[in-house]
């Protein structure tokens, strides 16, 4: 995580990445993800993988603040 | 489109460009789907061939795909090719030095690949979705994870890339550079 943010800061890239990853986990909290998820895969997502996926891109955006 | 034809041409056609290019020691990368791939093995199906390389070569590069049948044509982030065969359809894209984003209007965003992503390139095998294509997988250099899900997060409204985030954080996010 760190070094996608020390990478991140060094393009010059922060604030418009650290809005994307905000958008994305707004979108990944949504019923509607794990739909496309399982249509796209074939699988469906574990409630434990959609938290631990929410909460290494809330990480990954408060390292970018 | 018939999936498995493509997938399997895709394959032959990244391995025919990797290795034709050799010639010219031109360093490339893989990026896009099939990097996913390398890193969360046959988590869905892809076919367009994304590549970054440091070098402005475009006529031999031009050359090789013209050579397989694509049409090319040069764009902002670098080459585009194309090939319509029967019931197979494949893309090329080629940047050259950086990551172009051009998902939002009037605000395109660069994010460039240093020199040390070609010497850091982790060597891995793409992994194909359907099992009828598995003999044609082999290892290429892969854009290094990070750059790969920096690469992902840019663009705006591109299903597969939302879908391929979550794999990569899901499958890797333990790894030590995503954790």
């Amino acid at each position: 995580m760190l070094l996608i943010a020390s990478k991140v800061q060094r393009s010059k890239l922060t604030t418009d990445f650290r809005e994307r990853v905000e958008s994305l986990a707004a979108q990944y909290a949504t019923p509607d993800f794990n739909q496309s998820w399982a249509s796209a895969t074939g699988r469906r997502l574990a409630k434990v993988q959609v938290v631990s996926l929410l909460s290494l891109l809330r990480n990954l955006s408060r390292q970018l603040s | 489109m018939d999936p498995i034809k493509t997938e399997r041409e895709s394959l032959r056609d990244l391995k025919a460009i990797l290795a034709e290019t050799k010639a010219y020691n031109i360093k490339f990368l893989v990026m896009g789907g099939w990097a996913v791939t390398a890193y969360v093995r046959r988590h869905r199906y892809t076919k367009d061939i994304d590549l970054v390389t440091s070098k402005a070569l475009e006529g031999p590069i031009q050359g090789i795909l013209k050579r397989l049948g694509y049409d090319v044509s040069n764009r902002t982030f670098g080459l585009a090719a194309e090939k319509q065969k029967g019931s197979i359809d494949l893309k090329v894209h080629i940047s050259i030095g950086r990551i172009l984003d051009e998902s939002r209007t009037g605000k395109a965003l660069a994010y460039p690949i240093p020199e040390e992503a070609y010497e850091q390139a982790p060597l891995l095998r793409i992994t194909s979705y359907h099992p009828e294509c598995r003999p044609y997988e082999f290892q290429v250099p892969i854009l290094p994870l990070e750059d790969l899900f920096i690469a992902k997060v840019l663009p705006l409204g591109r299903e597969n890339d939302v879908l391929d985030v979550a794999s990569l954080v899901i499958n890797r996010g333990e790894a030590s550079t995503c954790s």
